[in-house]
């Protein structure tokens, strides 16, 4: 456990060093900040492009559209920028050669596999938990009487599959040793949940719904009952995949 | 006039957000010279009129290794 600590904390200062928490930061806060601004701000903008009537017949802006934008930023930009920090977690330093060093003194291999899992899920958690209260925050101060319902199974579907999608990084960080490789195999993998999403058979096991259907849930659209088989599945892979990350790179040379 | 007012507790932390990052890279292209590509000027130019993108594709992309 104590090396385990070691390596979280490690990586705590190594992702301060290279500019990636900042990065981090004021691209989630900034996420957080726009979605209510332009929410907000959207029938203003477009009633300057469009002509009068087509612009008077858009809705007023509810807290709705204000976690509408939220989920629509998150579930893109916010994971993007997640899978592009995380994605050189490992193979940065198994190409570097600092971690064969560490090995020789008698470093554990799954203490550092678990470590990086935790350390980006700690960091997504939180991350996420801070740009959600910013905006939960500015909807109540601008909208104070919504009706929104059910927020925390929406927010929650996302947060799974952002862990999911680490999950991922680190099992492509285990099977190949540059950038490129682990954006492309998770890109795959997306690609393949797209793929999957077109089934309506599938509908049960098809992970992207956790980021695509979350303003559905705001509108009452589905309960939690819909989601148990789904999100089962989604933790049961996760672990699957850092499970098979921790065993093949226990086998697997530096 | 009223509607700026009200957006002010909003837009005041975005540019905050914007001027900080902007700063931190416009610090650092001009402490460190080498980079992955490019040259100092270019670096300067993005880093200041490219709003958030600029600085994020400095530190991600742009960012020499330490010596």
């Amino acid at each position: 456990m104590t090396q385990f600590w070691a390596m979280f904390k490690k990586e705590n200062i190594s992702f301060l060093r290279t500019y990636k928490l900042l990065i981090f930061c004021s691209v989630f806060l900034l996420l957080a900040f726009l979605s209510p601004l332009s929410a907000k701000f959207m029938p203003e903008i477009l009633s300057n492009f469009l002509p009068k009537e087509v612009a008077d017949s858009f809705p007023e802006p509810t807290a709705f559209s204000s976690w509408e934008q939220f989920f629509k930023n998150f579930s893109q930009i916010g994971l993007f920028i997640v899978v592009l920090l995380f994605a050189p977690i490992l193979s940065a330093e198994r190409q570097n050669g600092t971690l064969i060093i560490l090995f020789s003194k008698g470093l554990s291999r799954s203490a550092v596999v678990m470590s990086k899992w935790l350390f980006a899920a700690f960091m997504w958690t939180i991350g996420y938990v801070i740009s959600f209260a910013i905006v939960y925050f500015y909807t109540e101060f601008y909208w104070p009487a919504n009706d929104v319902t059910q927020l925390f199974l929406a927010i929650f579907t996302l947060w799974l599959f952002g862990l999911f999608l680490i999950s991922v990084i680190i099992f492509a960080n285990v099977l190949f040793r540059s950038y490129f490789s682990t954006l492309l195999f998770t890109l795959g993998i997306i690609i393949l949940l797209f793929i999957v999403a077109i089934f309506p058979k599938l509908e049960k096991i098809s992970i992207l719904r956790l980021a695509t259907e979350n303003n559905a849930i705001l509108q009452n659209l589905f309960t939690w009952q819909d989601y148990t088989v789904l999100m089962s599945v989604t933790s049961g892979l996760s672990i699957i995949l850092v499970l098979l990350a921790v065993i093949i790179f226990n086998k697997k040379t530096v | 006039m009223e509607d700026l007012q009200q957006l002010l507790p909003i837009i005041i932390p975005i540019f905050l957000i914007q001027v900080i990052l902007a700063i931190t890279a416009l610090v650092h292209v001009l402490k460190h010279p080498n980079y992955k590509f490019g040259n100092k000027i270019m670096w300067i130019i993005i880093v200041l009129f490219i709003q958030m993108i600029g600085p994020i594709i400095y530190f991600l992309f742009g960012r020499g290794e330490e010596e």
